[in-house]
């Protein structure tokens, strides 16, 4: 069984926003325009907030990533009534029915997109608690700088972080190692300048984010809702 | 999770489904949608990785780019350069979107309306390469047959490598003093209080790796503090990557990322930084925490200093430092932390519990950059700072502060020196016999210690004092944006013959003559020594990785072929060198001799690798002596040597002794050879110097030493806010405006993009009636501008921060008409040291539009 899980260290980040940006490189997300910002349609697979408490001069405040949360128990598979968002198999081999091409033969339980499939009903974005799922509004530009390893998305579907599956499957393809610290990562994880992300197999014990998971005290968003992430966030 | 095969409507669409696929197909076959379909039929694909530079901050981080089918889609850290280890800022990618920018100048252009302002439109033509350098070459030699080289200008701000050289040689063979960069609009003031303590006129490098306190002045180590990325990086690893954690102390104005990270934020007045560096200082003379082995020590041992108590020279033994007592007879006898806490806002007990730690935590580092220096006390509260280092002893130690080496190029074969003809040579003379200046009077006797005063060229070209230009060449800088006060560049620069290298329709390329477009980073060659950090020398290199999108040319060898038609001399010179790709090729020859830790040897194995660096930093400071690497350790101490030659002259026998002093020629250079807490340049200043300086400051009696001088803010008493202009890590140098990636999230902390905006405390907006997001008016004295106001719980309520990057005329669909620069309301003052602008000294008022 594998089970592909990414460690967030907060201590660590130091809210650069580089994971951010490196994701929209990796991943030909289409920019904004200030129109877009206004109306919220700003597509972050991978975003940084930062939330405050108190004020001068009794202030803190906390810098976050959040991504899809890849949750075990997802809320937008669940809901989604054309069966376009689904959750690899844990195990290699396991019957399941992969987009054609993207995330095919991964396992490791990432939650993907059929885009060919997707109407645009947004019933995912709604049933999902991180709001990190994005809708194209827009049809995506053509650019010279895309990305030709992923899939190009049209207006009218939704899309959201794939754990850089496209990253994964040719690394299985060409024999490659997955996960930090020496293995191929997703685009956000290797660009960290604080190394704040650690990715890898979380049912391997001697993966570094097993070992990391063991050794800190460490966190899900909304765990009370059921959802069980994939993503932790230490301390 | 297990698919259930019912016969359900879901069950149904996933049968559909995979047979659709075919179906699909078939009806139309460039829907993006059916490409991730037919993701197996992919057709032959040529992919590389072009080692590359960064050059969306002065960092000089390598990168890698990656290349595929001739179009560059992705750039990453270089792993094998030591700034980047793989990793990138965010600014870094967004290269990718400034190199395939839509709005970009295309090709040469041409005014043909004479008239220059901010609404008119410069009627540009496009003309060919030739016309436009002949056209240029012939003004150039106009010119100088009438005398007036002197009055051609070239004005630079992003400078890497080997383009400070070439504008420098140009200058030089064409017989004009002004080569003048933009520093003084960056952070000159904390360079030249080193300079004015240690000798060594540049930023410090830093160890941070093995530093365990750090004392930060106003230094945004996560956002902006440069090397940015590998500021990150140590951050990073100094919390968590070595088991003992270092503590950061943030000594800022406003509630920044860097702020918010670390342990304390000590929220001082703005300004008033030297006068808690003085406070932390007399603690530790005080407490008698100063470190002995480098400052030295009281004869009587266990004596510390008294609070109101003079001491006599005598009494203390300087070791690597001097001027201490004079410094706390007539400085910080009696700077106490009351009095510290008084100026700051900081308590007491606060700096005293600081500077204990601070000097009891070893090692540690006291450092900061503009927010300390962009005051009119800049200079003297960076000398506050620095002095800090000397007397914890962290000068040149582990953990400690030091100076980046510079890189062992070869020199080239061809020496500018052999084509300065009678014309150029007069001109030199002149200038350095003060019989001519500087446009911007950076080294008259007003200006004796500066390296420029970009920010001033506006008013003494529009008064005609020292003269008027004649011609402006401008490379990576924008005057009409980036100063101060920019609306008097806009006035003055009316009638300035420009020639813009910007490839981008920035302001200062509206007001151009002619545009020769630049190419983007990514399509040409350059090298990149780096910003000071890790002291050992690296340098990066730029390999074209795309061919020109556009018609543009690097800018480099723009100026060499404008060279070549120049005739005489000077045209020679540039025949003979040929091209800059030359002059690399050239350089890269020093790699021979001293190859890099990585076998980087020469241009070749450079351009594949990215990076030639050589670890380690070669001096240490250790048990009370300096020791130089000797391969295996630092293991030679670095010892006065006395040389004794023996001659005869006019018959008689001559002995001339002279002292090798390693120390001061290398690291601590100044007159005396020691750390100078009395600074021997500031005395060694003539008397005219020395009058006007005193002038310009209210402690004048104090002028040598690091001591607090109140800062003067333009608007203080009329108006009742500060304004603090930071950047942003998402803001790359006044170039980033048209960068989607980095407009669409420009405020991590406030979550604010795509448009500029105020900062307020919650309870000052409360008071104005004010709430998030509102628009309002910012005035100054210089004038108004509205934007958007957001609140930020953490700011003290005296502060409005204005982060820059906005308010461009055009700069590309993105930039245009996007917020406001807040440059317009920042009145143009200046550190009289320094010259560093104070971009951190106007006062505003805020109301709801």
């Amino acid at each position: 069984m594998v089970r592909y899980g990414m460690i967030i260290d907060l201590d660590r980040c130091v809210g650069c926003g580089a994971c951010a940006v490196a994701c929209k490189a990796e991943n030909s997300v289409t920019s904004s325009t200030p129109e877009d910002y206004k109306k919220r349609r700003l597509m972050e697979w991978n975003r940084v907030i930062t939330v405050f408490k108190g004020k001068y001069p009794n202030v803190s405040a906390s810098i976050m990533p959040i991504i899809c949360n890849h949750c075990e128990n997802p809320p937008c598979v669940k809901v989604c009534p054309v069966d376009a968002t689904y959750k690899t198999p844990y195990k290699s081999g396991e019957a399941a029915i992969y987009s054609a091409g993207e995330g095919e033969g991964v396992e490791g339980g990432l939650v993907l997109q059929r885009y060919e499939r997707c109407i645009g009903c947004k019933y995912c974005m709604v049933a999902c608690p991180y709001q990190q799922r994005f809708f194209n509004f827009y049809e995506q530009e053509e650019k010279d700088y895309h990305n030709p390893d992923v899939p190009r998305r049209i207006t009218g579907i939704v899309e959201k972080c794939t754990f850089c599956v496209h990253r994964l499957k040719k690394a299985k393809a060409e024999g490659k190692k997955i996960g930090s610290p020496d293995g191929v990562e997703p685009a956000c994880t290797e660009a960290c300048p604080a190394r704040t992300r650690t990715f890898g197999d979380m049912d391997d014990p001697e993966s570094e984010v097993s070992k990391l998971l063991r050794s800190r005290r460490n966190y899900q968003l909304r765990a009370d809702l059921g959802t069980n992430p994939q993503v932790y966030y230490l301390d | 999770m297990v698919l259930e095969a019912k016969m359900d409507r879901r069950g149904f669409l996933k049968a559909a489904g995979v047979a659709g696929a075919a179906t699909l197909g078939v009806i139309s076959l460039d829907k993006p949608v059916i490409r991730a379909l037919a993701q197996g039929l992919e057709t032959a694909r040529e992919e590389k990785w072009v080692s590359s530079v960064c050059i969306q901050c002065p960092a000089g981080c390598g990168t890698k780019v990656r290349v595929v089918n001739g179009k560059a889609v992705k750039i990453e850290g270089n792993p094998e350069h030591p700034y980047s280890n793989g990793k990138l800022c965010p600014k870094g990618y967004a290269g990718l979107q400034l190199l395939y920018d839509v709005d970009r100048v295309k090709q040469p252009l041409k005014r043909t309306n004479p008239k220059k302002g901010k609404d008119e439109d410069p009627g540009f033509v496009p003309v060919t390469w030739d016309e436009a350098l002949d056209d240029i070459a012939n003004r150039l030699k106009t010119i100088r047959a009438e005398g007036k080289s002197h009055t051609v200008n070239f004005l630079s701000g992003r400078n890497q490598g080997r383009a400070g050289s070439v504008w420098g040689t140009f200058m030089k063979l064409y017989g004009s003093p002004n080569n003048i960069g933009h520093s003084s609009i960056c952070a000159d003031a904390s360079k030249k209080a080193k300079s004015l303590l240690d000798g060594n006129d540049d930023y410090n490098a830093y160890d941070w790796e093995n530093c365990n306190y750090v004392l930060n002045f106003g230094g945004a180590f996560i956002e902006a503090w440069r090397p940015t990325n590998l500021m990150l990086q140590r951050w990073a690893h100094m919390r968590r990557g070595r088991p003992v954690r270092a503590k950061q102390v943030m000594v800022d104005t406003r509630f920044s990322t860097t702020a918010i990270k670390s342990d304390e934020w000590l929220p001082v007045k703005p300004g008033t930084d030297g006068a808690l560096a003085l406070g932390i200082a007399h603690v530790i003379l005080t407490e008698g925490l100063w470190d002995r082995s480098f400052v030295g020590d009281f004869k009587e041992k266990g004596r510390k200093f008294r609070i109101g108590e003079t001491v006599a020279k005598e009494d203390f033994e300087e070791a690597l430092t001097s001027g201490l007592i004079d410094w706390w007879n007539n400085v910080l006898i009696n700077f106490t932390p009351g009095k510290a806490s008084l100026i700051t806002g900081i308590p007491a007990e606060t700096i005293i519990r600081v500077a204990k730690e601070f000097a009891t935590t070893k090692p540690a580092i006291a450092g900061g950059e503009r927010g300390a220096g962009a005051h009119t006390n800049g200079t003297y509260n960076h000398m506050a700072i620095h002095a800090l280092n000397a007397l914890v002893g962290s000068m040149f130690t582990v953990g400690g502060v030091m100076y980046q080496m510079g890189v062992p190029y070869a020199s080239l074969s061809i020496k500018d020196d052999e084509y300065v003809d009678d014309v150029a040579k007069n001109v030199d003379k002149d200038f350095k016999e003060h019989k001519l200046e500087r446009i911007d009077m950076a080294k008259s006797d007003e200006w004796p210690l500066v390296s420029n005063v970009y920010q001033n060229i506006p008013d003494n070209h529009a008064a005609g004092k020292p003269y008027k230009l004649s011609v402006m060449f401008t490379y990576y800088t924008n005057p009409l944006f980036s100063n101060p006060n920019p609306q008097r560049a806009w006035e003055a620069f009316k009638d300035v013959f420009i020639v813009e290298t910007s490839s981008y329709l920035s302001e200062t390329a509206l007001y151009a003559d002619y545009i020769l477009p630049d190419s983007y980073y990514l399509e040409r060659w350059q090298d990149m020594a780096v910003y000071p950090s890790t002291g050992y020398p690296v340098t990066g290199f730029r390999v074209p990785a795309v061919a020109p999108v556009y018609d543009t040319r690097n800018s480099m060898d723009v100026i060499i072929d404008i060279g070549k038609r120049m005739g005489g001399k000077m045209g020679e010179y540039y025949n003979k060198l040929g091209n800059h790709e030359n002059m690399l090729r050239e350089i890269a020859k020093g790699f021979e001799k001293v190859p890099g830790d990585n076998g980087v040897k020469d241009f070749n194995s450079w351009a594949e690798k990215g990076a030639w660096y050589k670890k380690p930093y070669l001096y240490r400071f250790s048990n009370g002596k300096f020791y130089e690497w000797d391969g295996i350790g630092y293991n030679k101490e670095m010892k006065k040597t006395e040389e004794v030659k023996e001659e005869v002259k006019d018959g008689k026998p001559v002995k001339t002794t002279t002292v090798k002093d390693p120390v001061k020629e290398k690291l601590l250079k100044t007159k005396s050879g020691k750390f100078e807490f009395r600074s021997s340049k500031l005395e060694g200043l003539n008397d005219k110097q020395k009058d006007i300086l005193k002038s310009k400051i209210k402690n004048p009696d104090l002028f040598a030493y690091p001591h607090f001088e109140e800062p003067t803010f333009a608007g203080m008493g009329d108006y009742p806010l500060y304004l603090s202009s930071p950047k942003m890590i998402t803001h790359a140098e006044g170039r980033g405006a048209n960068a989607q990636w980095l407009q669409e999230r420009f405020g991590i902390v406030l979550g604010k993009a795509w448009s500029s905006w105020i900062e307020l405390n919650p309870d000052k907006a409360d008071e104005l009636g004010i709430k998030n997001g509102d628009e309002v008016w910012v005035e100054s004295p210089i004038g108004k501008v509205k934007t958007m106001a957001v609140i930020n719980p953490g700011n003290p309520p005296w502060i409005v921060v204005f982060p820059f990057e906005n308010g461009h005329w055009n700069y590309g669909r993105y930039a245009k008409g996007l917020g406001v620069n807040p440059n317009e309301i920042i009145a143009n003052l200046s550190d009289p040291v320094s010259a560093q602008s104070c971009t951190n000294a106007t006062m505003v008022k805020v109301e709801k539009a």
